[in-house]
């Protein structure tokens, strides 16, 4: 056997064992144990298994307890028998007894057997497909199964096992499995360095002869395994790679695409170069799109196409990124990177989705010109039925866009047609109603719109069919069946308050003036939170033909604030409060009713109310400074921020600042923002915010408030008046180009009045005055005085420094003439500035030659 | 691999072989020679070995210059070993005269200078004080800096970082916590990296989120919520995914990937992270606090319960378990 000519070796053991009684048993046993390796060893796995049975059972089962006299040697073999024994049965594909074996035998064995016996019984628990026991297993033997050096390597088990119970629907524990493997690397550092520690010892004790691993029947397979788990050149990143994969994969099973793509992500870049991994940049492309994280889904795509640039999966991928560029609003993208599909994979199904998509990008671009003859090709050539179904929409959805509403309706009828369960059918139906509608075909929008209405009555366009059906009857002169139109928007359609209004007028219009309080009424209980239910209720109180009538709005009020003056977030509370008690004739006894309701609030603990009421008396008493102030500040004192409606707190800023508490109003405008960011206060509240920054000198936190007040707020009044601060804010840090141009931008913008324009035409003119540059500032001085001439201030300004402009050029006969025009102008309010042009032109006069 | 292999080979023949440690350290000298004995530091040029000459005599300290030595190697030493392991702060006054001794032997290779530093700095940053933290960080950026093992040196990154986070000093971990990300360094390392990243992202999220508690009505504030929620929920889950991060690392990763969920009010995406803790590492720590999770869950009016999509509740019954911002309790 040492020889290793194992076939000659077996005829003499078994020549051996039949000899003549008289064989010493411990020998016995010995050659017993001996033909067992031997058959092992030659690959006859049952017939070793057999002789390792007979072997054993030569032993009581009590030889293993730790009292048992047997010498050590012979507890060492039949420990090693028992091992044997399950190995066969494993290798003989009886898995299932090999684990039975295993934990039968292995609460008995000693220190050195022990980890052998655990981890046999894990890879038998696997093989035999028992995924739940063995998950269990290891969880519960987890050191043990660590600290053992021998292949197969746990990793590799756990490989397995987790791709079994990924495979038999079970990820979660799947993934109890592949994320405890840990890579290669890791493994191969902590086995080096066990190996070091044997090393060390092994090299500080001699070796005793006889006991060497094979000679206690070693398997030539573990060492076959060790070869083949460690000296394969793939093997390391493989293994690592498909763990990884796998990883992902039950991650992916269980809904999780964030988690999936990020453990690709890393697999990726670890093993760049592995091939499993190659394929796998477009399933993590589509990870990411699954998890809308669009950024890097575009990224991933990109590195998928330099990699795997023939890839059956590219048009796919392509067709991924194209939508998510959409996704990130970066559609120019989107629109090349669709048609680069359609262009480089003409033949395949990605490439008529990607002109479809493409075209759909176009009319988000609102270029539906562009978009139509895509659409028309794609509806007439054979494609998938969602293509072509989503073409014939898009062609309608183009012709609306692009105002050619005939053809909207020929297209929508085709639609209708084509596809008569389609998905896009009301839709359709909407737009070819809406046509009508805009062709002035007002019988076909009529029955279209009653047809969209009866089919779709849960549609978001319900509300926008219903003015439109309302408008449509009205044409045809049919009032009341318009009203009732009107009135049928139901009350969470964004179209109500416009309906309400189109319906408010016909009231008049049908002698029914008496039930307008009745619509009033109905729109406080349908929208009590609309800011457009004061204006409601001044236009019906304006709209009344009769004092009795204007009594019974003043009641709406009264009753209005009732019901909602607690209620902050119903706003026109606020704005009815606010617009009486700036008018300047209150209904009669109106200051001393609001003193009986902030009693009966103050007692009933209703503070909104409270708060809303004290406001409104603050402003009443403006005359009396004092009270004004004591009011408001107990209406401060009382305010949440969070149950405090914006134009309160706006209005508390504005007060603060204007009695110089700079730090108390900023307060009020960062809770304004931070509890009511998307109230139309948000401008006072920034506008606010830069200008307390400014007066404390924090110019940089001032230019933040600024931008946001840029990008947060649109067609604010206060526009005009925040970008000027700005600019003088630039020119203090010395960015005199960006104050340019921020000066530029005030006249440029429609929205800003002329109060704004003019003051920023005198910032440009100054400039070029302080630039040593008089003849350039010349014109926008005369801008000012020929554009703004009503606005005084800016007016005298302008003539004046224009006609020292002409001085510094030394054309004097120009600044006698702008000084004179300057005093022929009325501007009785600015006598300082007119003495001031009367003595300038003295002056020129007096120095006439 | 081949030679790994056969040592793997020759090992497993040899694992029947009874051993016991050598005691004795040896300085191998230029000329040959071995002298053994207990390596007992470095002294200006000289390595102090200390000898016993004649048995029953006192040791006697004998100085080799630097110059002469080809080869230092360190003997097991049972008591060292356990100092190292197991040194309390009863035994910091040990570790304290240990790790003096031996730090100038730190690139010595098998040196337990490291490991005595590893435990010393760890016992110093769990102390009270400044003057301790930064001893503690002294000492983990030498053994970063010096050590020959990989994970020594790893060890020692794990340990400055904490050491930073400990004392407050959260921008500067911040930004030493990205750089080894970015270089790529040792697992271990980059998932206590991640979490640190993760830290400071969360804490931005929660502050974002105290400054904007109507973000839903707020495109901008929604937009802000979303990318720092990204970005904290990436390094928790880098830190909980990633390749050979340790269990601790990974369990505290998924914490803080469930506790950003909860920030943001999505609890079924909190639950699922406390399924997957309590299935992937059963027998943690984490583990519990993630099962408790889920009963309270799974009890109606329950706090855990009560975390759902309503944006300005931020009651979390996991607060008190703060992964990120929670200061390290284990010695590095």
């Amino acid at each position: 056997m040492q020889l290793d000519q194992l076939d000659a070796a077996t005829p003499l053991l078994e020549a051996a064992l039949s000899a003549p009684a008289g064989t010493a048993p411990a020998v016995r046993r010995e050659l017993l144990f001996q033909r067992a390796a031997c058959a092992l060893r030659l690959n006859r796995t049952a017939t070793a298994r057999e002789h390792f049975e007979a072997f054993a059972g030569l032993f009581p089962p009590s030889t293993l307890h730790k009292e048992d006299p047997s010498p050590a040697l012979e507890k060492k073999r039949l420990q090693d028998a028992l091992l044997l024994i399950a190995r066969c049965l494993l290798n003989e594909g009886r898995a299932s007894d090999a684990a039975e074996k295993a934990a039968q035998f292995r609460p008995h064995l000693d220190a050195f057997h022990a980890p052998e016996a655990v981890a046999l019984q894990f890879r038998a628990l696997i093989a035999s497909e028992q995924n739940d026991r063995a998950l269990r297993f290891f969880q519960e033997n987890e050191a043990e199964l660590r600290s053992g050096i021998a292949p197969p390597g746990t990793q590799s088990c756990l490989l397995k096992l987790g791709a079994q119970l990924l495979d038999s629907g079970k990820p979660r524990e799947a993934l109890a499995c592949l994320l405890r493997g840990g890579s290669f690397r890791s493994i191969a550092t902590f086995k080096e360095k066990r190996l070091e520690t044997f090393e060390a010892r092994a090299a500080a004790e001699p070796r005793r002869a006889g006991n060497t691993r094979s000679s206690q029947g070693a398997l030539p397979e573990s060492e076959q395994a060790i070869q083949s788990e460690l000296t394969s050149p793939e093997y390391c990143s493989s293994l690592d790679a498909h763990t990884r994969l796998r990883a992902a994969a039950a991650y992916a099973a269980l809904e999780r695409p964030l988690e999936a793509a990020l453990i690709l992500n890393e697999a990726c870049r670890l093993w760049a170069s592995d091939a499993a991994l190659l394929k796998a940049h477009a399933t993590l492309a589509a990870y990411w799109s699954q998890a809308e994280r669009w950024n890097e889904a575009v990224e991933a795509a990109e590195v998928f196409h330099q990699k795997c640039p023939g890839s059956p999966e590219a048009p796919n991928i392509a067709l991924l990124q194209g939508a998510a560029l959409q996704k990130l609003g970066r559609l120019d993208e989107a629109v090349d990177a669709f048609r680069r599909v359609s262009d480089r994979f003409p033949k395949t199904e990605a490439a008529a989705r990607a002109r479809l998509m493409e075209a759909f990008v176009q009319l988000i671009k609102g270029n539906a010109e562009a978009a139509l003859p895509t659409f028309e090709t794609l509806q007439s050539v054979k494609t998938a039925a969602d293509v072509s179904e989503g073409a014939s929409f898009g062609r309608c959805l183009a012709y609306a866009l692009g105002n050619q509403h005939c053809k909207c309706l020929s297209a929508a009828g085709e639609y209708q047609r084509k596809h008569p369960s389609g998905e896009h059918l009301p839709d359709v139906q909407f737009q070819k109603a809406r046509a009508a509608h805009m062709s002035r075909d007002y019988q076909t929008a009529i029955r279209e719109l009653r047809a969209f209405l009866k089919a779709f009555p849960g549609h978001d366009k319900t509300g926008e069919a219903g003015v439109l059906l309302g408008d449509a009857l009205l044409s045809e002169n049919s009032p009341q069946e318009a009203m009732d139109a009107y009135r049928g928007v139901p009350a969470d359609r964004t179209s109500y308050e416009q309906a309400w209004f189109k319906a408010a007028p016909l009231f008049s219009l049908l002698h029914k003036t008496e039930s307008l309080p009745e619509h009033l009424w109905a729109f406080q209980t349908d929208r009590p939170k609309s800011a457009q239910l004061a204006d409601a209720l001044l236009w019906v109180r304006k709209a009344s033909p009769t004092p009795a009538a204007e009594d019974d709005t003043d009641k709406l009020f009264w009753e209005l604030l009732a019901q909602h003056g607690d209620h902050w977030e119903v706003p026109a509370v606020d704005i009815l409060l606010g617009g009486l008690c700036r008018r300047n004739h209150q209904p009669p006894g109106f200051s001393e009713r609001l003193d009986r309701t902030l009693k009966s609030a103050t007692t009933g603990g209703h503070a909104v109310l409270r708060i809303r009421l004290l406001r409104a008396l603050a402003r009443l008493e403006a005359d009396r400074p004092e009270e004004s102030c004591r009011l408001l500040r107990e209406a401060m004192a009382l305010a949440k921020p969070e149950t405090t409606s914006p134009s309160l707190l706006a209005d508390f800023g504005d007060e603060l600042l204007a009695q110089g508490d700079a730090e108390g109003a900023s307060g009020h405008w960062r809770n304004l923002l931070k509890w009511h960011p998307r109230a139309v206060e948000k401008d006072r509240a920034l506008a606010g915010l830069a200008s307390a920054a400014q007066a404390n000198g924090r110019t940089h936190e001032a230019m933040t408030w600024i931008n946001r007040f840029e990008t947060e707020t649109e067609s604010s009044p206060l526009t005009g008046r925040v970008l000027l601060k700005k600019a003088a804010l630039l020119r203090e840090t010395g960015s005199e180009g960006d104050a340019i141009r921020t000066l530029e931008a005030i006249l440029r913008q429609n929205g800003i009045s002329g109060e704004w324009k003019s003051e920023a035409l005198l910032g440009l003119a100054e400039h070029h005055m302080q630039a040593g540059n008089p003849g350039r500032a010349v014109p926008y001085y005369q801008r000012v005085y020929t554009a703004y001439g009503r606005l005084t201030g800016p007016l005298t300004r302008a003539y004046l420094r224009s006609g020292e402009a002409f001085e510094q050029l030394n054309d004097r006969e120009a600044a006698r003439r702008t000084y004179r025009e300057m005093l022929e102008r009325d501007l009785s309010a600015s006598p300082e500035a007119v003495h001031k042009a009367r003595e300038r032109l003295h002056s020129l006069e007096e120095s006439r030659p | 691999m081949k030679p790994l292999l056969q040592r793997l080979c020759a090992v497993l023949s040899a694992m029947a072989i009874t051993f016991h440690a050598a005691k004795a350290d040896s300085v191998s000298l230029a000329n040959g020679e071995k002298l053994t004995g207990r390596i007992r530091g470095l002294e200006r040029d000289a390595v102090l070995l200390e000898t016993i000459p004649v048995k029953g005599y006192p040791p006697a300290t004998q100085r080799i210059g630097k110059s002469s030595i080809a080869r230092l190697e360190f003997a097991p030493d049972q008591e060292r070993d356990r100092l190292a392991s197991h040194g309390g702060p009863a035994q910091m006054g040990e570790l304290k005269a240990a790790w003096r001794e031996l730090s100038p032997l730190l690139g010595v290779p098998d040196s337990p200078a490291a490991r005595l530093g590893l435990r010393y700095a760890g016992l110093l940053a769990q102390a009270e004080g400044t003057e301790a933290k930064d001893e503690a960080l002294g000492i983990f950026t030498s053994i970063f800096r010096q050590a020959k093992e990989a994970t020594e040196r790893a060890a020692a990154g794990r340990g400055r970082l904490r050491t930073l986070i400990l004392s407050g000093r959260h921008p500067e971990a911040f930004k030493e916590a990205e750089s080894l990300i970015k270089e790529g360094a040792d697992p271990a390392l980059c998932a206590e990296a991640h979490l640190v990243v993760a830290g400071s992202h969360a804490k931005r999220l929660r502050h974002h989120l105290e400054e904007n508690p109507r973000w839903r009505e707020d495109d901008r504030a929604g937009a802000e919520r979303e990318r720092l929620r990204n970005m904290a929920l990436d390094s928790c889950l880098r830190a909980g995914l990633g390749c050979d991060s340790p269990p601790e690392l990974a369990v505290r990763g998924l914490l803080g990937a469930l506790q950003i969920h909860e920030l943001c009010g999505d609890s079924d995406r909190a639950l699922e992270i406390a399924r997957d803790i309590a299935a992937i590492y059963p027998n943690t720590p984490g583990a519990q606090i993630a099962r408790e999770f889920l009963a309270r869950a799974q009890s109606p009016g329950s706090e855990a319960s009560h975390v759902t999509s309503e944006p300005d509740a931020r009651a979390s019954s996991t607060h008190s378990h703060d992964v990120q911002n929670r200061e390290p309790e284990k010695t590095p």
